[in-house]
């Protein structure tokens, strides 16, 4: 009889949880699952917020960049059109003044030894027409405290120079046909389209004393009595004129144009510039002038050689 | 109210010690005829003459010397100037300065400077004497031209007056060493003062 053996024991199986703690583990398992798919949900349906842009102050200088620009395009549109504006003018006065014919060879002789260039005609004329010679700065004094001489200053139509060898002053007709002359002739240019210059004096009356000084250093001034000494001569230079601003010669630019009154401050300077280069031009309207006032009797005309002048005496 | 009174006048106290004190005026220098820059314009007498009359006296190192007469006529004021002393042969600026002395009114009587400004009550650029208002300074008169050392300047200028507010009298006129070149802003680089003198009234 074989022993009867026991069998082994089975190990024993694990303690099973209890049933409450399995119920809440499935519940904290739903709630997780339950956030996380509202987590996704929230994803997909809610709006994503934008991505970061740049900061606002780059925004703010690209803004005010970008407006410079644009004012920088538009401000040199207006410039070009202002800038074709001036053009057209300096190129139509410049056309102006070509036309302008300087003295013909024939007005040249007549100016130059014609009726007036007799220098004799000219002291006859300051005697019979001038005070009696200036010979000393009391003379002139006492001549202009009885309104004989009367004061030469600049105006719109005329400049006195600065004067060395003489006073700015002389006898009022004179006085009159400088202006007359000069009004002729900025009519003349006004007639052209052309804009005025102004005509400069450079002599008036001398003393005694001084036409002997000025004689030392100008070969044309004669050492004797001059008609200068009777306050009814002036010299006009005919190499320059002096331009005299006026609005009529300033274009109207494009509104908005920057700078207007700098550009119009270089339009003046370029007026300036074309009477010095077209003097001779110029020269031609005031030698006509000159020669039509002389042959109405108002003035001795002598065109001098030596000083780039016009020695004109009251006729 | 008693108590409170100590300590208003500790403070008061403090407040009129921290001002600062009041300059005190340099010694008189013996001769101040000239000095007039010292005195407000307000107190001035009004400079209504109608004519006046600069001497020129030369600045230390120069020989220039002169005298400039200023006259009211119409269309202006003449403006006579004879200098001698100047150079042989040359041009020498003549200025109307902004500036009512010729030696500074402090106990060191130092020249009025060469950049010092000009006579300018319209507010204009530099230029040159035959440049109409609002383009020339007042006191922009030009310049002398020399001959063996001697010069002499007559000239009608329109912006000069001897009447009310725009008026020379009591400014400094100048002789320069060098020439207006009537565009370099403010002075014309005219170098240098040889002579000054300030403009009087004659009247």
């Amino acid at each position: 009889m074989e022993p009867v053996v026991a069998p082994p024991e089975a190990p024993a199986p694990p303690p099973a949880p209890p049933a409450r703690a399995k119920r809440w583990l499935w519940v904290a398992l739903a709630a997780l699952g339950g956030l996380a798919a509202g987590w996704g949900l929230r994803a997909l349906l809610v709006e994503r917020p934008p991505p970061p842009g740049p900061p606002p102050e780059m925004v703010r200088q690209l803004a005010a960049l970008r407006d410079s620009l644009a004012r920088t395009e538009a401000g040199l549109a207006v410039y070009g059109a202002a800038l074709d504006t001036l053009d057209t003018v300096v190129t139509r006065t410049r056309a102006r003044f070509e036309r302008l014919r300087p003295l013909l060879d024939s007005e040249l002789d007549a100016l130059e030894s014609g009726r007036g260039a007799n220098y004799g005609n000219h002291r006859w004329a300051a005697f019979a027409y001038g005070t009696p010679p200036v010979r000393s700065d009391s003379l002139l004094d006492s001549l202009r405290a009885v309104g004989r001489l009367v004061p030469l200053g600049d105006n719109s139509r005329y400049v006195v120079s600065i004067l060395e060898y003489s006073a700015p002053f002389v006898v009022p007709s004179t006085r009159w046909l400088i202006s007359e002359t000069a009004r002729r002739f900025q009519d003349s240019l006004a007639a052209r389209g052309l804009p005025l210059y102004r005509l400069i004096v450079t002599s008036a009356t001398r003393t005694s004393s001084r036409q002997a000084a000025l004689s030392t250093v100008n070969a044309n001034a004669v050492s004797s009595a001059s008609s200068h000494e009777a306050g009814v001569s002036v010299d006009v230079l005919y190499v320059q004129f002096v331009y005299l601003p006026r609005d009529e010669d300033l274009p109207t630019l494009p509104p908005q144009t920057p700078h207007t009154e700098r550009l119009n401050r270089w339009l003046e300077g370029v007026y300036s510039d074309l009477g010095f280069r077209y003097a001779e031009h110029l020269d031609g309207l005031l030698g006509r002038v000159l020669l039509q006032m002389q042959q109405e009797g108002r003035w001795l005309v002598l065109r001098e050689t030596g000083q780039p002048v016009y020695h004109l005496t009251r006729g | 109210m008693t108590r409170l009174l100590p300590l208003c006048l500790v403070l008061g106290g403090a407040v009129l010690g921290c001002r600062e004190p009041a300059p005190v005026s340099p010694t008189p220098s013996p001769d101040r005829s000239a000095d007039s820059a010292a005195v407000p314009d307000s107190l001035l007498p009004p400079p209504d003459a109608r004519a006046a009359r600069a001497v020129l006296r030369p600045f230390p190192g120069h020989q220039a010397r002169g005298v400039v007469t200023f006259e009211e006529v119409r269309g202006g004021v003449r403006v006579l100037a004879e200098v001698e002393g100047l150079s042989e042969e040359g041009l020498h600026a003549l200025h109307v300065l902004d500036m009512r002395f010729c030696l500074t009114p402090d106990s060191l009587r130092r020249p009025v400077p060469a950049n010092a400004p000009h006579f300018n009550p319209d507010r204009s650029r530099h230029g040159g004497p035959l440049a109409l208002e609002g383009e020339r300074h007042a006191g922009d008169l030009g310049n002398l031209r020399a001959r063996g050392g001697t010069a002499r300047y007559d000239r009608v200028d329109p912006l000069v007056h001897l009447r009310e507010g725009r008026s020379v009298v009591g400014r400094a006129a100048v002789v320069h060493a060098g020439q207006d070149d009537f565009y370099t802003q403010p002075g014309g680089a005219s170098g240098p003062i040889l002579a000054c003198g300030v403009i009087e009234g004659e009247d």
